[in-house]
């Protein structure tokens, strides 16, 4: 068995007992193991968003391989970020895209939420979080409208005189759960309109 | 001032509108802004987000150990699980570029960046949610208590789930749960009557016909359905749980669609602190 | 009878390291020893079974996968059966993941069921996209426009030399979905704002925990089934005749629901008696 997978193996047991040892008092163990989950999550959770989503389609549309031309002014600076080599390959980034120069405002605005980590410039972050702000209101607006209320009131309509229904069933559908369901979702409503005093 | 606070409701306003009219306006240059860049830009800024969510995070606990506040040196640790994190994901991939590129090292096998999220980060994840199962069962020890009839048809539901969703469930058989029933009713009786001749009787007749009608029908585990377990839990799933959970989404759903429209008119202003 | 009354009064008084304990030895105890009780497909599990075997041969399924290594003993399962119920029935899988630490645990079912199980070719049979951050613009453009979102796949190959990739342009190119999901974003969003406007039928396996949240969409119509926690998982094993780690794991859980049940009877035993104690004194 390899050295890496050996240690690995005492790594994951000296995590999850420290962690698991918590569950008799709060100890050193598990403080460090708490600790060096956070660290290990917030590097892992960068690494995961950047190769995932910044590097193929932010900087796969700003610089890619299919427009690569050496002596652009634009591509020289992009060989002069190549000193990372592993995020910027010689030859341009090939993801597949065409150049559009117009992700320089989503790239940006990422910057300046970036550099709002000093408390001076903090409120450069406002314009990229405004952005993702009014995009999932948009999003969630209609989102929840269709299915959550049009749709779940479409699922509450039924016959009230159905007769290919028993009057009463446990498990399948029948006229008794048809007004179970009704009744309980007018009276689950009402609770919202009548439980505490409208200001 | 304005950069501070005009163009963000700006921002929110325009993108708002488009992302909204985006749904019922079939123009194409709305639509492809709409379906392709805008949700692209997004994601691109979601991701921003999120590396400085890290970031921000890092320079609490850097600031913990410059101050020497208490418990500094756990701090440390977390440092240099951020390092060793980043090394992994930029610096160090561990293997070839034939084996992995760069981007894919992530979740290839071999690299230190999959070693990591196995043996360090997976545990890790795995453990400390399992640590709620530990809590759950202390505190439902503890909290739940018959104190009125809410909360009592709160526990009585909830144990019919945990019991009816299992295996388990199906082979409590139907006679069982109705002599229960007898022996609840009894203890409510005497509670009520405080007269032991007057349980006694109603027990022991409630027991002798299900005992008699047991015999009768051959005691089979799932008759009556309506006392099996898994029907009665299966049947509150579907369907006094869906009445309460579909009003809850209503109300829910009504309330998303009215701050969204806040925040798109610019009256809800909380992304900027006011 | 205040003997037995005191007794009461100390357990519910109990320190809660020993029912810490007592939790521990009752789910260890099963998993090691299986006692092997029978498990009973419910509707909602059935209803998925039934409409993944309805769909013609060679169908295009979306299978989504968003959950961590904290949920996988739900959720893993329920893609493990799912991959292996697909393969049997030769439909082509393209596979996703809205949360990051679903990346690898697509990964690792793809490896388990893919490579190992079935032996199929990638680019033909299965394709992995990869995770992709934004939670529902990332769903909005899978319906709108996945080309531009997916240019690559997890390994880093253009999708355009992929095979099996040929007119797949948008949500509307699939012919049903699944998704194994433990939270945001999920299965709501994926009926939000794929399944629901398109009319793709889609089906999800979720945590215990969601699914009285995703139960109304169920009823409505909006989904075709839900696998419900473990117990959903264990279901769909024994539907496909093929026992994993959800079957193992239902001794446990049911062991485990017992003795919960029982602290519970048992705390409340002791409320009523201290309780009487107060009214008398």
């Amino acid at each position: 068995m390899e050295f890496s997978t050996i240690l690995g193996a005492w790594v994951a047991v000296f995590l999850t007992i420290g962690i698991f040892s918590y569950l008799y008092k709060d100890n050193p163990f598990y403080k460090t193991a708490e600790h060096l989950f956070v660290g290990v999550s917030a590097g892992y959770w960068t690494a995961i968003f950047f190769w995932t989503q910044i590097q193929p389609n932010l900087f796969g549309r700003l610089w890619p391989a299919t427009e690569y031309y050496a002596s652009s002014l634009w591509y020289k600076l992009y060989n002069v970020f190549g000193v990372f080599s592993s995020v910027f390959p010689e030859g341009g980034i090939a993801k597949g895209h065409d150049m559009h120069l117009i992700y320089l405002v989503p790239f940006a605005m990422g910057i300046m939420m970036l550099l709002s980590v000093s408390s001076k410039l903090s409120w450069m972050a406002r314009w990229g979080i405004a952005y993702t702000v009014g995009m999932a209101a948009g999003l969630r607006a209609y989102g929840f409208l269709n299915s959550n209320v049009l749709g779940q009131i479409k699922g509450s309509a039924f016959q009230l005189v159905n007769s290919n229904l028993p009057f009463f069933a446990l498990v399948g559908d029948s006229i008794f759960n048809n007004f179970v369901i009704l009744i309980g979702h007018i009276t689950g409503l009402s609770v919202f309109y009548f439980y505490r005093e409208h200001t | 001032m304005i950069w501070k606070r005009q163009i963000p409701i700006l921002i929110v306003t325009v993108v708002g509108w488009t992302t909204l009219l985006g749904w019922f306006i079939d123009q194409p240059t709305i639509q492809e802004f709409v379906n392709d860049d805008a949700t692209q830009w997004f994601d691109i800024l979601a991701s921003f987000a999120i590396i400085l969510g890290a970031l921000n995070l890092i320079k609490l606990q850097v600031q913990k150990i410059l101050y020497q506040k208490p418990g500094w040196i756990y701090s440390v640790v977390a440092v240099m699980g951020f390092l060793f994190a980043i090394t992994a994901g930029f610096f160090v991939k561990g293997v070839d570029d034939s084996v992995a590129q760069w981007g894919a090292h992530v979740t290839t096998d071999g690299t230190l960046f999959k070693w990591m999220f196995d043996y360090m980060f997976s545990p890790m994840s795995a453990t400390m949610f399992s640590l709620l199962a530990f809590f759950v069962a202390s505190a439902s020890y503890r909290a739940f208590r018959i104190r009125n009839f809410e909360a009592t048809l709160l526990l009585v539901s909830g144990i019919i789930i945990m019991c009816g969703r299992v295996p388990i469930g199906s082979v409590i058989s139907s006679w069982f749960v109705l002599y229960l029933i007898v022996l609840s009713a009894g203890i409510y009786i005497n509670v009520w009557k405080k007269d032991m001749k007057t349980t006694f009787v109603f027990v022991a007749v409630g027991i002798s016909i299900i005992t008699i009608a047991g015999f009768m029908y051959g005691w089979p585990i799932d008759k009556p359905g309506i006392f099996y377990l898994p029907a009665i839990q299966e049947w509150i799933y579907y369907y006094p749980n869906v009445a309460g959970a579909r009003s809850i989404m209503i109300g829910i759903g009504l309330g998303i669609f009215a701050t969204s429209i806040r925040y798109i008119l610019g009256i809800e202003r909380s992304y900027i602190g006011e | 009878m205040s003997k037995i009354q005191n007794t009461f009064l100390k357990i519910g008084s109990i320190d809660r390291r020993w029912i810490f304990l007592i939790i521990a030895a009752v789910v260890i105890v099963p998993l090691l020893i299986p006692v092997g009780l029978p498990i009973r497909p419910t509707d909602t599990t059935k209803n998925v079974y039934d409409s993944i075997e309805k769909l013609p041969v060679g169908s295009k399924v979306l299978l989504s996968v968003e959950y961590s290594p904290s949920t996988r003993p739900e959720n893993h399962p329920m893609t493990i059966s799912i991959l292996r119920h697909l393969f049997k029935n030769d439909h082509k899988v393209f596979i996703t993941c809205l949360w990051p630490d679903g990346q690898f645990m697509a990964q690792d079912a793809i490896n388990q069921v893919a490579k190992q199980e079935f032996n199929k070719t990638y680019g033909i049979v299965y394709v992995f996209l990869g995770f992709r951050p934004g939670n529902e613009a990332v769903v909005k453009d899978i319906v709108s426009n996945l080309r531009k979102l997916y240019t690559v796949d997890v390994y880093q190959k253009k999708i355009d030399e992929i095979p099996l990739m040929k007119g797949i342009n948008n949500f509307k190119d699939f012919d049903f979905l699944f998704s194994s999901s433990a939270g945001f974003p999920g299965t709501i969003e994926w009926v939000q704002y794929a399944s629901d406007p398109t009319g793709i039928p889609m089906a999800s396996g979720v945590t215990s925990i969601k699914v009285n949240e995703v139960m109304p969409y169920v009823q409505a119509g909006q989904m075709v089934g839900v696998l419900a926690g473990m117990p959903g998982a264990a279901e769909y094993e024994a539907l496909i005749n093929q026992k994993g780690s959800a079957t193992s794991g239902m001794d446990a859980q049911s062991v485990a629901h017992l003795v919960i049940v029982l602290f519970i009877i048992l705390g409340n035993v002791s409320f009523f008696i201290e309780r009487n104690r107060s009214k008398k004194y």
